[in-house]
């Protein structure tokens, strides 16, 4: 299995201890990359292999793939000493990068801070705490909430839920892994386009509502009726 | 401490050059030693709005390549003492000239003049970071249409992302009889949306382009609203408190003040 969760550093890839050759390993990311173009683009991540044997020609196809989807291989982590001196070899990182440099996201750099608390069932998310501008662009693997306005021509990409406290005019994609339960909420909706898992929806206008998928559609639930 | 001033917009033909030419009348003659510096390389309009194009010995360009001196390449304006233009090359593209250049220019005015304000080319590219680069404060030119807003509004993310904000609003070519029939957007729509400081409103004036192609900024002598409305961001750019005027269907009347975001 291959999981993906939001760390500091951009993504962390982590691939469970089962006996598949590596190529097979990485055709199951690749149909997540492949799945998820726009979201992974532009972006680093970690992989995490635990035990896993991986020559040096694994390494390379990873790298290879991952250049592909323009995504840059930041380290491989592992707990096997044959991996560890192949990794090394390959002049990939062995560690987790410092954080001294900000983190950059592809189109505007943009300060994201994470949620991080794993205890009390809460997932991550990213607080931003100003609004949204044309052109500027959030992606993050967990839940997105913007304090503050997202303007007309701003984007979100969220692996989970995206919360507005302020006029979503922008477009909002929630679900991006194709989580149909994620749901979107506004203080006042009035997006360019909304779009839960694969399921669209363009030029709504409302106040304070939710849009979450019902069925194959997506509804908007004011705050009003409950 | 000379304040460097780059005059933006991310569209074109919003009035930028139109509104550096002005804003430099405007300030000279209102006692401050200002220079208006062209940073649209190959495509220069700053020194015909002005009426200095037959001026030209040399220009930015030749000073960043050593053909002269900084002196040799700034034109004194004869209507303003205090007024000079730099002009830049016409025969180059914007990769002539590097942001830590644009930046050493700059320094070297600064010496010299009260006010640098640079004249950007539309675009959010080399041009447009070039013209940035140096500036201590930006102006967003935007005309009242969705647009000219949407273009406004990515320039000034750029803006902030670079550390140079926040910017300060010139809403250009305003027309309050299309705002009452809601054809046009008013102000109160665009600050609603880019939720920056507005430093003025210049109404659509027909003196302008008459202007522009004589070679004769409006606020040189100029009685039009325009001109008024350029004289009077002048005054709030050196800190003088003028109340910002809405201009209305008909009459100018003296109206309420925007400020801040929400």
């Amino acid at each position: 299995m291959v999981t993906i969760k939001g760390i500091r550093q951009g993504l962390l890839i982590a691939f469970s201890a089962e006996n598949d050759p590596w190529l097979t390993r990485l055709r199951e990311l690749e149909g997540k990359l492949a799945a998820n173009e726009a979201f992974f683009t532009g972006g680093q991540v970690v992989f995490d292999v635990g035990p896993l044997t991986l020559t040096c020609d694994d390494i390379q196809r990873s790298v290879t793939l991952l250049d592909g989807y323009h995504v840059q291989l930041l380290a491989i982590l592992s707990d096997n000493d044959t991996t560890k001196k192949n990794i090394v070899a390959m002049g990939v990182a062995d560690v987790l990068p410092a954080l001294e440099i900000p983190r950059q996201v592809p189109t505007e750099t943009m300060k994201i801070v994470s949620i991080d608390d794993s205890q009390n069932g809460a997932t991550d998310g990213a607080l931003i705490k100003k609004r949204l501008r044309a052109g500027q662009m959030v992606k993050h693997p967990g839940h997105v909430v913007v304090v503050g306005d997202v303007n007309p021509g701003a984007q979100i990409l969220a692996g989970g839920d995206i919360i507005v406290w302020g006029r979503l005019q922008g477009s909002a994609h929630a679900g991006a892994f194709g989580d149909l339960g994620a749901v979107i909420c506004a203080l006042e909706m009035a997006p360019t386009l909304i779009k839960i898992a694969d399921l669209t929806v363009r030029n709504h206008k409302g106040k304070v509502e939710t849009a979450r998928v019902e069925g194959q559609e997506i509804i908007f639930s004011s705050w009003d009726k409950g | 401490m000379a304040r460097i001033v780059t005059i933006t917009s991310g569209k074109g033909g919003v009035g930028k050059t139109t509104t550096t030419a002005n804003l430099g009348a405007a300030l000279a003659l209102q006692g401050h030693k200002t220079v208006v510096f062209d940073g649209d390389i190959g495509l220069r309009n700053l020194d015909i709005v002005m009426g200095l194009e037959s001026r030209i010995v040399y220009d930015a360009v030749d000073v960043i390549e050593g053909r002269c001196k900084l002196k040799q390449a700034l034109i004194r304006d004869k209507r303003a003492e205090k007024l000079s233009l730099l002009p830049t090359a016409q025969s180059r593209d914007k990769s002539a000239i590097s942001p830590q250049q644009m930046q050493q220019i700059c320094n070297e005015l600064a010496t010299e003049f009260d006010f640098v304000l640079i004249d950007s080319p539309a675009g959010i590219e080399q041009g447009f970071r070039n013209s940035l680069a140096p500036a201590t404060e930006v102006l967003v030119v935007v005309n009242p249409e969705v647009s000219s807003v949407r273009d406004a509004d990515r320039v000034i993310g750029l803006i902030e992302s670079s550390g140079k904000g926040p910017a300060k609003l010139v809403i250009n070519r305003l027309v309050p009889m299309r705002v009452k029939r809601q054809e046009m957007l008013s102000a109160d729509d665009i600050v609603e949306i880019l939720s920056t400081e507005i430093i003025g409103i210049v109404p659509e004036d027909e003196s302008i382009l008459a202007a522009s192609n004589r070679g004769q900024p409006v606020s040189f002598a100029g009685k039009s609203p325009a001109a008024e409305a350029y004289r009077d961001i002048a005054r709030r750019m050196t800190g003088e408190t003028v109340p910002i005027r809405v201009p209305q269907d008909g009459e100018t009347i003296w109206s309420r003040i925007f400020g801040g975001g929400r």
